[in-house]
């Protein structure tokens, strides 16, 4: 039962130190390097739900990148897609871990254009939660069909229907379901903690 | 002087009043001087007129439950810390995707209650729903009030990821040799062994040990039968004692030992190894991060208090700190010094998996038995065990979900009020939720810490649930 503890020195993807900024987030107690399955999917579907937010999401992160420092991490375009494409469900899925310090460095960003967006994610989950209560089809709401039916466009074109964790969200209802969650989900990452909180949340029913 | 602390957000506002230390004084010349005492805190929620009160009890416990329920809403893994009906007064429950229940529990019955439980009547818990944006803004109105080092500044935010054992199949106990009278390391009253994660983790101050983890203290007197030897050291290498942090400790378990008598008696042994457990269980909150099982041999009168304890192996002495101990040895100022009282010795792990252990140090000579009065009337005891049927066939439905009968003790008294209960098996233990037993031994004491202090005569059975459906209650017929 020896679990790696968070002190074991990591493979740092440069020479010079981290950007600051990371260290706000505690290494997991996981055995290895990589991110567990988990891990890698909720971050890429919560950059999936950014991009379904505001149209030139893809772009934001990388800016992002750069605004924050974490150019020595995410370093252009292809290294991104390539982090992206470590989530199982993805067409293009690439066997290649996630490094903790890469999906550090995807929170952060995921947080600070989730922090930017934050009236616009509460406005949308305000409009759902009335739309629901009154029992009103959600189509009924520009922004908010816009918005789902964006990250139904994007997930159907980005995943792969024939594996499994897809094959249970093959109707609309189920996409727009995960698409909402997502957005509450976005919601925490808003606020105080919201960055700590997203990322611990990552690894539960992952640490021994 | 008095303060007050406000963290507004739209649908939620958290209102704290209290106090600054003045013994930390050198505050009166700051702007925010620092709320170190908390007198009363409020909770308000968009739709509802009344706000959710209390005192400090109730805001750390909904500091912890709101935090924890925040996680499981992120990762949907559920989070025990958040479902604590048992040892919190406020917890979580999910009712849809975006619906979710607040509940919170009357704030634990005055003082002395429990010697005369029918006299209290529980006031129903408050239920509060909330919506994501709502649950939101709660979590936030938290969150700011934790980044504010000038409130309460010993509650910080600490969080840590559920363990993989907690989501969904049952934990493999990972037992210790014990000697081989031991059976079952002892199980407490509806005690959870999974992890406990409850972030924040709160550092009680060392004056005293939150209240809710010892206030019940059955007095028993030693039996006549209890052989009292003489303990001459046992240790053969004697580690130095772990320097405890509180009144002055029982420093040397064994040179007390020399001078008192051993409590060895098998009952008392094991009515006392239900209050260690009972006191230590609530009280280690941050079960993460023992690399190591940190083992220690407690010293415990027989009113329960504990009044030393001794490192076993160098990862205790070490790691004291992680856990409660320190905290928990009983405090001269509330409690008669204890002089040539008898001493009863308990053997306690905490473990890396976050399971805590407690058996009796050389185990138990004989089998235990009960101890306290018992209704013996063979008429009366079937009468009660046909009630005890009845009552708890009528609160037990749906299907269960464990493999292997839950054998469980239950005390009633004359009226056939449950007094009392513990678990006989593992699986009895791990399973409990899914019995009523804890539910209706809540709604009669308002908590499920311990067992309360009962003078009264009580008559003991044995309560099988079986995976089939069937439940069996048969008079007690002894510890097997």
């Amino acid at each position: 039962m020896n679990v790696s503890a968070s002190l074991t020195p990591f493979d740092s993807p440069s020479p010079q130190s981290l950007p600051t900024i990371l260290e706000t987030l505690p290494d997991p107690a996981i055995a290895g390097q990589g991110c567990p399955r988990r891990t890698k999917l909720q971050i890429d579907l919560i950059l999936l739900a950014i991009e379904a937010l505001e149209l030139g999401g893809s772009e934001a992160i990388l800016s992002f990148a750069q605004e924050l420092d974490l150019k020595s991490i995410i370093k252009d375009r292809v290294n991104l897609w390539r982090m992206r494409s470590s989530n199982p469900l993805r067409r293009a899925h690439i066997r290649r871990p996630l490094t903790i310090i890469e999906a550090k460095a995807l929170v952060v960003i995921a947080c600070y254009i989730a922090r930017r967006l934050t009236v616009v994610i509460r406005q949308l989950l305000m409009i759902y939660q009335q739309l629901d209560e009154k029992q009103i089809p959600l189509e009924q709401n520009l922004r908010l069909s816009n918005y789902l039916e964006r990250f139904r466009a994007h997930f159907k074109s980005r995943m792969n229907a024939r594996r499994s964790g897809v094959l249970a969200l093959t109707s609309d209802a189920k996409l727009d379901e995960l698409a909402i969650n997502l957005l509450g989900q976005l919601l925490f990452c808003t606020g105080t903690a919201g960055m700590q909180r997203f990322w611990i949340s990552l690894f539960d029913g992952e640490v021994e | 002087m008095n303060i007050q602390r406000k963290y507004s957000l739209p649908n939620c506002t958290l209102l704290l009043e209290g106090l600054s230390d003045v013994s930390r004084a050198a505050h009166f010349q700051e702007l925010r001087p620092e709320l170190s005492i908390l007198v009363n805190a409020e909770c308000y929620l968009s739709g509802y007129n009344q706000p959710l009160t209390g005192g400090r009890e109730f805001f750390e416990s909904l500091v912890r439950a709101v935090s924890a329920y925040a996680q499981e809403f992120l990762s949907s893994v559920p989070n025990p810390q958040a479902h604590n009906q048992e040892s919190e007064l406020v917890e979580f429950q999910k009712i849809g995707s975006d619906q979710h229940r607040l509940i919170v529990h009357s704030e634990s019955a005055p003082e002395g209650f429990e010697s005369n439980p029918t006299n209290y009547s529980q006031r129903p818990p408050i239920q509060i729903d909330l919506n994501t944006v709502q649950l939101f803004d709660l979590v936030e109105a938290v969150d700011q009030f934790f980044a504010d080092s000038q409130t309460l500044p010993e509650l910080s935010l600490e969080l840590q990821p559920v363990t993989r054992r907690y989501g969904g199949a049952s934990p493999a106990f990972i037992r210790q040799a014990v000697p081989a009278a031991v059976g079952v390391s002892s199980l407490a009253v509806a005690a959870i062994a999974f992890n406990m994660i409850p972030p924040p983790q709160v550092r009680p101050p060392q004056s005293q040990p939150d209240d809710k983890t010892s206030s019940i203290t059955p007095n028993i007197t030693p039996s006549a039968s209890a052989a009292t030897t003489p303990l001459t050291a046992a240790a053969a290498t004697p580690i130095a004692a772990a320097n405890p942090t509180s009144t002055p400790p029982v420093k040397n378990l064994e040179s007390l030992l020399t001078t008192v008598p051993e409590i060895t008696d098998a009952s008392q042994l094991r009515a006392l190894n239900r209050q260690v457990y009972n006191q230590i269980h609530p009280a280690w909150t941050n079960r993460l991060g023992l690399k190591q099982e940190l083992i220690y041999r407690l010293g415990v009168a027989a009113d329960g208090a504990i009044v030393g304890y001794k490192a076993v192996n160098k990862e205790a002495n070490e790691g004291i700190g992680q856990t409660p101990l320190p905290n928990l040895l009983y405090n001269p100022a509330n409690r008669a010094p204890i002089s040539n009282e008898p001493i009863a010795q308990f053997r306690v792990v905490f473990t890396p998996e976050g399971v805590l252990q407690v058996s009796p140090w050389r185990g138990y000579l004989r089998t235990p038995e009960v101890i306290g009065t018992k209704i013996s009337d063979a008429n009366i005891v079937k009468g009660l065990n046909q009630k005890l049927y009845n009552t708890v066939r009528r609160n037990w439905g749906g299907k269960p979900t464990f493999k292997r009968d839950l054998k469980y003790r239950v005390a009633v008294n004359k009226d056939g009020v449950i007094a009392d209960y513990e678990p006989l098996n593992q699986v009895a233990f791990d399973y409990f939720r899914e019995t009523p037993l804890p539910k209706m031994f809540q709604s009669i004491y308002g908590s499920n810490v311990a067992a309360p202090n009962n003078q009264e005569p009580l008559a003991h059975f044995q309560v099988v649930f079986k995976p089939s459906g069937t439940l069996e209650v048969t008079p007690w017929r002894g510890y097997q």
